[in-house]
């Protein structure tokens, strides 16, 4: 199972998509920070570490653009390798159908954390830079780790959404597209209001509730239901599922 | 125990329509089995169910005495494969993608060398997959079906795309395998001639249905008939073609 998940790695690092797909994350860090920092209307050219860190939390770059990046990278890693036929192969070599799912949902759950952990890096690295180092406690920074953290595991139900998807169709453009499809509808439920913690993408932009201490409990039992729930039923789902191509 | 391959009874029904029916055969150690019909007849279904990709409906099948539903791992072990067309990775080079197999096998790296002489890929080997030609790709996919140095090889359809000189290659590299170490082969093909040359044993199948089995010479003689090629028109109840 170590060896099926270095080989999600080995060929990530081959293909380059690694580097392309940190790069776009850095860069739309970085372009909101720029934004942001330069409009005056915002009223936060001032502002603490935390408040930068906070706003861009409920901003765009982890409700839209890290998502599509994971479901694009779920779609890639399921739906092409079934359509192509990788999928297959690799069946051939007396891997469990068990392992190879588990690690390629472990790749997955992975490079959630790794896109909050870089978008974290850039945004505090941002605002250090302009504020000083002296404006920041470590205390702050750890707050606002965990605040990240938890949108890293906000993540999970939209990727896994997607990786049921793959499984189902088998395809990559049908479930890059599924994936879309539920991102968007789950960001227009999100608004909605109180009910919004139902929404499988609630964390990636109300994961500063938790930081203030008034994110409803549920919210969190939610989550947890969504990432076992979807993922089990995907463990079901593929070992059933014949693989033809 | 002297069969390696044993199928019995194996059915495949998808949306009520019978893609398999009740196809049985054994495979001796040593044999190298031809598996002819027309497109769509079921070849590669099978194959598919053999190897653990497919649920077949009913039936069972074992590869070196290992249930291949119930013990998968085990089954699978001593087998290497080609199903289909082969597919890699198109951004990294043939040694490359051998090596992602090699790792999972836990196979010596030497052994890459090996299966790419074996197939005349070695001046080609730092190539990137997606600048081989169809040919390559498929020796490639021979190559990498030979990693695990397996007692049973199913190849399915393995000299599509290749040139003459290929095919004669592969063709003597598979009987060379087969005398020399005892491994057992199923080939798909749709050159009777190829099937001819190579195979002591063949199946005909058409519409999921088994229409003869037996030793080529056998079947080949008892008919009355002087090619594989007239036998098999026979078989499948062609009179006349054209
Ligand atoms: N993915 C699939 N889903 C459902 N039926 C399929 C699929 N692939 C092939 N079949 C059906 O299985 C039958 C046998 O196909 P196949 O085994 O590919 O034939 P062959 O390899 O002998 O040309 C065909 O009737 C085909 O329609
Ligand atoms: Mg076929």
């Amino acid at each position: 199972m170590v060896k099926l998940l270095k080989i999600e790695f080995r060929k990530m690092h081959n293909s380059r998509m690694f580097l392309a797909g940190f790069a776009v994350v850095t860069l739309i860090c970085l372009g909101i920070s720029a934004i942001e920092l330069s409009a005056k209307g915002f009223g936060i050219k001032e502002a603490s570490y935390t408040d930068f860190m906070i706003y861009n939390a409920t901003f765009v770059i982890p409700k839209f653009f890290i998502p599509l990046l994971m479901i694009l990278l779920a779609a890639s890693v399921w739906g092409s390798e079934y359509a192509n036929g990788m999928t297959k192969t690799f069946m051939l070599c007396k891997c469990s159908k068990t392992q190879f799912y588990i690690s390629k949902c472990l790749f997955l759950l992975i490079m959630c954390a790794a896109v909050s952990v870089l978008s974290f890096a850039v945004l505090s690295a941002v605002s250090i830079l302009k504020n000083g180092a002296d404006q920041v406690s470590g205390k702050e920074i750890a707050d606002m780790a965990k605040m990240y953290l938890l949108s890293a595991a906000g993540l999970i139900p939209i990727t896994i959404i997607t990786v049921l998807a793959s499984i189902f169709l088998g395809d990559f453009q049908k479930s890059f597209a599924c994936g879309i499809v539920v991102l968007l509808l789950s960001i227009a439920f999100d608004s909605v209001g109180t009910k919004s913690f139902l929404s499988p993408t609630h964390f990636l932009s109300c994961s500063p509730l938790s930081h203030f201490g008034i994110e409803k409990p549920e919210a969190y039992a939610v989550l947890a239901a969504y990432a076992v729930i979807l993922y089990l039923a995907g463990m079901v789902f593929f070992r059933k599922k014949d693989i033809w191509s | 125990m002297n069969n390696i391959i044993e199928v019995k009874n194996l059915c495949k029904t998808i949306n009520k329509v019978d893609i398999i029916n009740d196809i049985s055969f054994s495979v001796a150690k040593g044999d190298i089995l031809g598996f002819l019909g027309p497109n769509g007849a079921g070849k590669s279904t099978t194959i598919k169910m053999m190897l653990g990709l497919v649920k077949p409906t009913k039936g069972k099948v074992e590869l070196c005495g290992y249930n291949i539903v119930d013990s998968r791992a085990e089954a699978l072990s001593k087998v290497g494969a080609m199903v289909e067309a082969p597919a890699f990775y198109g951004y990294m080079t043939g040694y490359q993608n051998l090596e992602l197999y090699a790792d999972l096998y836990g196979i010596d790296k030497a052994r890459i060398e090996e299966v790419l002489a074996l197939v005349h890929l070695t001046d080609d080997k730092n190539k990137k997959v997606k600048k081989y030609s169809l040919g390559m790709k498929q020796r490639l996919g021979i190559a990498r079906a030979f990693l695990n140095k397996p007692e049973i090889i199913i190849l399915d359809e393995p000299t599509n795309g290749l040139d003459p000189v290929g095919i004669i290659e592969i063709r003597q590299i598979i009987m060379k395998l087969a005398e020399t170490q005892n491994v057992t082969f199923i080939i798909c093909s749709h050159i009777l001639g190829e099937i001819a040359a190579m195979c002591n044993k063949v199946i005909i199948i058409n519409k999921g249905r088994i229409v003869s089995y037996g030793p080529v010479d056998k079947l080949v003689s008892e008919a009355g008939c002087n090619t594989l090629e007239e036998y098999y028109i026979k078989a499948l109840g062609i009179d006349k073609i054209g």
